[in-house]
């Protein structure tokens, strides 16, 4: 049998090896295309931020010793009275997150969680938190207290 | 690229002649006709529908109150979430037609036959779950037609006999349409259906495998051609056809959502999907009972075909009555639902 | 077809998948800026196209002021979750209030609110959002305006969609 010559051998290999790049080039950019869209849809929409006024209760309903807790609709905030004025601050700790409580015997904020302790400033007194808890504004209208805060951050889109 | 086989030979000790074996396995050419590739395309499709169900359930909620609110977010807010949602619903359509023209072609080249019966029988059921597949999926959406066409379609059931009843409470977890039907709906979508397609298709095409490509009678032809890469290209063309086309068809024509599901009140116009058509139609023809019992008889007669196919070719050797058979209800299913689709 | 002739077919197709994908991306952000809800499946009065009279215009403006909308949601759609409520463990909707309530209870609700929001799980813990009452908050006429809104978030009979 005739022994094919070797630059024919060579250019067929070649051309195979062509064809073999192109079918690889198109079939990973097709199929990675797709898996690109499919990721991008599993990265959420993250909706502007609003900042919404949350009625939260009289100054009335703060109690003697100055400290109210209150679950408002847009997260939990401390109401206080001092001198005569109301302050609000969020109740969420700075550390990681969680809610935290008063203790009236210390006159503090605890967070359960990781322990840090806050003043009736909101100030860190111990723990890991990196910040004093957040102040929030209040307005009084008519009687009625309201917090300026962001909208919740949990909806959908 | 040489290397990187023989780093994962090493680590998976398959024995290379039998993967060279099986990879080359010879194909008889006329399996090069397109005509052939009906079976792997509701395999991709399933694949295709795996993955965006997958995805769907990443922003869709299962409760009654928040199913559809999940179903409009997905499809109106969600970054190429009318994509996703799209491709899954133009999958789920273009599964059934693949199927049934698979079924067709399985049929009318008699690759059934002994000893492929039990083959056959894998197949119809695999049929039947590609249809409460789409059953169950509709449902989900939770719109008028999705909560209207799961309370038509699951009285249905209660007419079959002696088992009716005690199946409808089963499917609706409960005497009526509730919380808990809904749930059962998506747990059977995501969870039972899968399982059940994933094993029967293994089931399915390993029996291929086993058996050999079933010989066609009208072609006497001998040669045969390999697997890999030959016929693994093929089916690799068939696969981009399909994607490119679904990728444009729901650019063009992409998913919506009707009105709100209201339980009280039962819009003027209702219909099943498409695909529902001819027994929707068969049932608006007869009572009931004759309904649901030539349905439940058309149903075991096609499960049962190889069987029957042999014995009339006992009573009328030659006769071809399997044309008859097989054209007669082919037609009979397109001109019911034609008259459904056009007259309704 | 010659091997390596499919093998270009395939890569060839592939580009053109590549491109389909590319322009579903162009789509995307045409579709999601539009903010697209159709017609037939708004079923609230909150943005819908119709004008509102006067009434249920003060009813939404307290409905959103107040932050009924924070936890009832827009439209009062519900889907605010509340950990442990029996309620589903959700904020109620409130779009169907029109047919499980009179008029005087809803006022009454309104007012007095729901101070122990009833338990799924009695040894669980408390919910952690109740009901407010608003009769501190609000005017007679103020809640009844309030009233008469979430009374018109009934849906109408609407058709398939089909």
């Amino acid at each position: 049998m005739e022994e094919p010559a070797s630059s024919e051998v060579a250019a067929g290999s070649r051309r195979d090896f062509i064809a073999n790049i192109v079918l690889g080039t198109g079939t990973v950019l097709g199929v990675g295309s797709l898996a690109y869209r499919f990721l991008e849809y599993l990265y959420p929409v993250i909706p502007a931020i609003r900042l919404v006024e949350v009625p939260a209760g009289k100054p009335e309903d703060i109690p003697a010793d100055g400290v109210r807790l209150v679950q408002l609709p847009a997260g939990p905030v401390i109401l206080e009275k001092a001198d005569n004025e109301v302050h609000a601050f969020s109740a969420v700790c700075t550390h990681l997150g969680c809610t935290v409580q008063w203790h009236p015997e210390d006159k503090r904020f605890v967070c359960p969680c990781h322990q840090g302790i806050y003043d009736l400033k909101g100030n860190v007194v111990s723990g890991p938190p990196p910040r004093p808890l957040e102040k929030l504004q209040v307005t009084l209208r008519d009687g009625q207290l309201f917090v300026l805060m962001n909208s919740p951050k949990g909806e959908q889109a | 690229m040489k290397r990187v086989l023989r780093w994962i030979a090493e680590r998976v000790p398959v024995d290379q002649e039998l993967v060279r074996k099986a990879l080359r396995e010879p194909l008889p050419v006329h399996m090069k006709n397109w005509v052939f590739c009906l079976g792997g395309t509701p395999a991709l499709l399933f694949c295709i529908l795996a993955v965006t169900g997958i995805l769907l359930t990443f922003y869709y909620v299962p409760s009654p109150s928040h199913a559809y609110a999940s179903v409009s977010n997905i499809t109106f807010k969600v970054r190429m979430g009318w994509f996703i949602r799209g491709i899954h619903q133009g999958a789920s359509q273009l599964m059934i037609v693949t199927v049934l023209l698979h079924m067709i072609r399985v049929f009318f080249t008699r690759a059934y036959r002994n000893p492929r019966e039990l083959n056959w029988m894998f197949g119809v059921a695999l049929f039947m779950i590609t249809l409460t597949f789409a059953f169950t999926g509709y449902s989900l959406v939770y719109d008028q037609l999705s909560y209207w066409a799961t309370t038509i379609g699951t009285n249905m059931i209660a007419a079959v006999p002696v088992i009716g009843e005690p199946l409808l409470y089963l499917l609706r977890g409960g005497p009526d349409v509730n919380p808990n039907t809904l749930s059962r709906f998506y747990d059977f979508h995501i969870g039972v259906l899968p399982t059940m397609m994933t094993l029967l298709i293994v089931a399915h095409v390993l029996l291929v495998r086993l058996h050999g490509v079933a010989p066609l009678p009208s072609d006497p032809r001998r040669e045969t051609y390999p697997f890999f890469p030959d016929h693994m290209l093929r089916e690799m063309i068939v696969g981009l056809v399909i994607l490119i086309a679904l990728v444009n068809f729901v650019m063009f024509f992409p998913p919506t959502v009707g009105a709100p599901a209201t339980p009280g009140n039962t819009p003027g116009h209702i219909r099943p999907e498409w695909y529902f058509f001819p027994t929707y139609r068969w049932l608006k023809l007869t009572s009931l009972s004759v309904g649901i019992w030539g349905s439940m008889l058309f149903v075991a007669g096609l499960f049962l075909w190889p069987f029957i196919d042999a014995i009339l070719e006992k009573i009328a050797p030659r006769r071809h009555l399997w044309v008859i058979v097989g054209t007669s209800c082919f037609l009979m299913t397109i001109v019911f639902m034609l008259w459904e689709a056009i007259v309704g | 077809m010659s091997i390596n002739a499919q093998k270009y077919l395939v890569g060839i197709m592939g580009l053109i998948l590549v491109g389909s994908v590319i322009a579903t991306g162009y789509l995307d952000t045409q579709r999601r800026k539009k903010e697209n809800v159709p017609p037939s499946a708004k079923a609230s009065a909150s943005a819908s196209a119709a004008p509102l009279s006067r009434e249920l215009q003060r009813g939404l403006k307290i409905y959103q002021e107040l932050s009924c909308e924070t936890c009832h949601g827009p439209g009062g759609k519900g889907g605010v979750h509340n950990f442990n409520a029996q309620s589903g463990q959700e904020v109620p909707p409130l779009n169907k209030v029109a047919e499980g309530y009179t008029k005087p209870e809803l006022i009454e609700k309104i007012k007095v609110g729901v101070p122990d929001e009833p338990k799924l799980d009695p040894n669980g813990p408390a919910p952690p959002l109740h009901m407010p009452g608003f009769k501190d908050m609000l005017t007679d006429d103020q809640v009844n305006d309030l009233v008469a809104y979430l009374i018109s978030l009934k849906p109408k009979g609407e058709d398939s969609g089909f």
